[in-house]
């Protein structure tokens, strides 16, 4: 880590710096989790009680989603509104993991595979008891299905909102189908009632305090390992279908498998999203699939901006802070605001608060020139 | 200005690098390429003129696979069938085009554009991607940049460029893979005439014995400084074959050009 970390100083700008910053947010998070949240530092007025620790870990698996969906969106320019599929596969597996984990020794099954009628786990719940199986369960499962999706569209050249159209319709039949009850998996309520991961029980402050660590961390790594990724040759390449795929099918680059392998990683990084959020909400529902909650992630990423990374990030923290407040003190006003967002980015800021446009543009150039001949820098 | 290729050329002893055979291509019924057979040398530059709407662009669609014919034949060396190739087969078999509407990457640098044009691993994309990059690569672009006089601005992005250096990048991606078809539609429009001179003497300096360059324009003064051969088209069909004079002074094209 600490080389990639080296390596990003050296190339110095506006853009470097804010990558830089965003780096060093999530290292602080990393670290100030489990340094305020558990003993002795918790009781201190600087520590974190359990509903802040547990929002932090929250937004980071969110973050985290972001940036998955900006590595389709804003390099390959493919908009997926339905990158809620992929996080819900790695939502449901590990939820699955941690019910079978609570029936490991007892006989019985919950109640919802007891409505089916059913007294014994069925065939696809074995072995999932093992974190491993579920872990790789979700993966095989995501990659499986991000193929299909990604060779069915790719192959036949779906672009621009027709791809967004189809990637919502499936995210949407698969919310249908988890909605009803007879498909195994809790109906409308989901599957719930987990008590532990790796031993550690849900309820205690410890599983949260590593659950928000856990998020915080795997989504600084993702951000460095992407950042090296877009910026090396795959990067020129996602940039290149992005802005004139004919032009580089005609120079011969086979684009449809790159298009391929990029989606399914995406698909991947949503669903380990998936896999650090259930356990922090403690639910598994169609919830996950819901066309609104795609549509939210393309639209944090559209706030921060997209084809930076580090603003999918920006954009997910900073839209799930004030959601949470809101949500929690004037409820009915929240779809007001984000709509509100959504008008503001679209109309007024060219790419997002990492790249608003002319009309911004000079707001921040006089603050940097002054800073700049406050230091006496070159330009 | 005759050059010895030129001399060659003309006395049909140079080797036919396309053979397009009844090639037609109908976008709903409506034939854009009707019939059309031209033959295409090694070792010049062959012009195609024509009226907007002529089909010249659909030609090299055809060729490059962007749009499939309805009928016909495109052979490359006279032994492989383009048409039936892949589109990265047919860039490994050296076809290049630089489209009309001048297509560089504007978020990438001028360096970073080139080199997307270079391959070190041409059947394999996993490994261009993982190993490509080497010196050998950084090499290549450096020569490129040189010919095509951008080597000044080699690091600054695409999209900064002036419309003529753009058109120049483009010829340079192409030209990175050291095509032996070198298709070029409209390379001088919207240059001023000193880009049209330089133009001009970039193109002299990419004929060789082993390339053929093919080169759509309506700049018809461009085209007869340059070209050895000239075709004419007219609604998808080929109206007149041969230098720039006896093209002009056939009473058919005379017609088509001021009768539009
Ligand atoms: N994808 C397409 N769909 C429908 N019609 C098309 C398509 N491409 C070209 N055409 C039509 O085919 C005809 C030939 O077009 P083409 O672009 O080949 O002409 P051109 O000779 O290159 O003209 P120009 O000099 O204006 O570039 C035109 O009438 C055009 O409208
Ligand atoms: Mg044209």
């Amino acid at each position: 880590m600490m080389t990639a970390f080296v390596h990003s100083i050296s190339g110095e700008g506006p853009r470097d710096r804010a990558y830089l910053a965003v780096v060093m947010l999530l290292v602080l998070v990393v670290f100030a989790v489990p340094l305020l949240g558990l003993s002795p530092l918790a009781s201190t007025p600087l520590g974190l009680d359990g509903y802040q620790v547990n929002l932090i870990g929250q937004v980071m698996a969110f973050a985290l989603l972001a940036l998955s969906l900006d590595l389709v969106w804003g390099y390959a320019g493919y908009l997926s509104l339905g990158h809620g599929l992929f996080f819900a596969i790695g939502g449901y597996l590990v939820g699955m993991h941690m019910i079978k984990l609570a029936y490991v020794g007892q006989s019985g099954v919950p109640t919802f595979l007891n409505y089916m009628g059913l007294s014994e786990f069925p065939f696809y719940w074995s072995g999932m008891e093992h974190f491993w199986v579920a872990l790789l369960g979700a993966l095989l499962l995501t990659a499986l299905v991000s193929f299909v999706i990604g060779f069915l569209a790719f192959r036949s050249r779906v672009v621009g909102v027709y791809f967004a159209i189809l990637s919502q319709a499936f995210v949407y039949v698969a919310m249908l189908i988890m909605s009803r009850n007879d498909t195994g998996f809790g109906g409308n309520n989901g599957i719930t009632g987990f008590q532990s991961l790796f031993g550690v029980p849900l309820s205690a402050i410890e599983s949260k305090v590593w659950l928000a660590t856990a998020s915080a961390l795997v989504t600084l790594l993702t951000l460095i390992l992407l950042r090296r990724l877009t910026r090396g040759p795959v990067g020129k390449l996602l940039v290149g279908v992005r802005d004139d795929e004919d032009r580089l099918r005609v120079l011969g680059y086979e684009t449809l498998w790159l298009k391929i392998a990029v989606w399914c990683g995406s698909g991947l990084l949503a669903a380990i999203a998936g896999m650090l959020y259930v356990p922090q909400v403690q639910v598994a529902s169609p919830q996950l699939l819901s066309p609104m909650l795609s549509i939210e992630i393309a639209v944090w990423v559209a706030i921060g901006g997209r084809g930076y990374l580090y603003g999918a990030i920006i954009g997910a923290i900073l839209v799930n802070i004030l959601k949470f407040w809101l949500t929690r003190f004037m409820p009915e006003l929240w779809p007001f605001i984000l709509s509100g967002a959504v008008l503001l980015v679209v109309v007024v800021l060219r790419n997002g608060l990492m790249d608003p446009g002319p009309t911004f543009r000079f707001l921040f150039e006089s603050v940097r020139r002054q800073k700049v001949a406050g230091k006496g820098e070159g330009a | 200005m005759t050059s010895p290729q030129r001399q060659q050329t003309m006395h049909g002893s140079a080797q036919t690098a396309l053979y397009i055979e009844d090639l037609t291509v109908e976008f709903d019924g409506f034939r854009a390429v009707d019939e059309l057979t031209l033959l295409v040398d090694y070792g010049g530059i062959h012009g195609i003129i024509g009226p907007n709407g002529a089909g010249k662009t659909t030609v090299m669609d055809v060729i490059t696979g962007v749009t499939k014919p309805r009928a016909g034949t495109v052979l490359l060396d006279r032994t492989h069938d383009v048409i039936g190739m892949h589109l990265s087969d047919r860039a490994a078999h050296g076809i290049g085009r630089k489209f009309q509407k001048p297509s560089v990457f504007e978020h990438l640098t001028v360096r970073e554009n080139i080199a997307l044009g270079v391959r070190e691993y041409p059947d394999s994309l996993l490994r261009e991607v993982l190993r490509g990059g080497g010196p050998a690569k950084r090499a290549r672009v450096d020569e490129v940049l040189d010919t095509i006089a951008l080597a000044a601005v080699a690091d600054a992005e695409a999209g900064t460029l002036a419309h003529g250096q753009k058109q120049w990048l483009e010829i340079g991606m192409v030209l990175a893979r050291d095509p032996r078809v070198l298709m070029l539609d409209e390379p001088v429009a919207g240059m001023s005439n000193t880009e049209r001179e330089a133009t001009a003497e970039l193109l002299q300096r990419l004929r060789s014995p082993e390339r053929a360059i093919l080169l759509v324009e309506h700049d018809m003064q461009f085209v007869g400084q340059v070209s050895d051969r000239v075709s004419v088209m007219h609604e998808g069909k080929l109206l007149a074959d041969g230098t720039m004079d006896q093209v002009t002074s056939d009473p058919e094209v005379v017609r088509v050009y001021l009768g539009r």
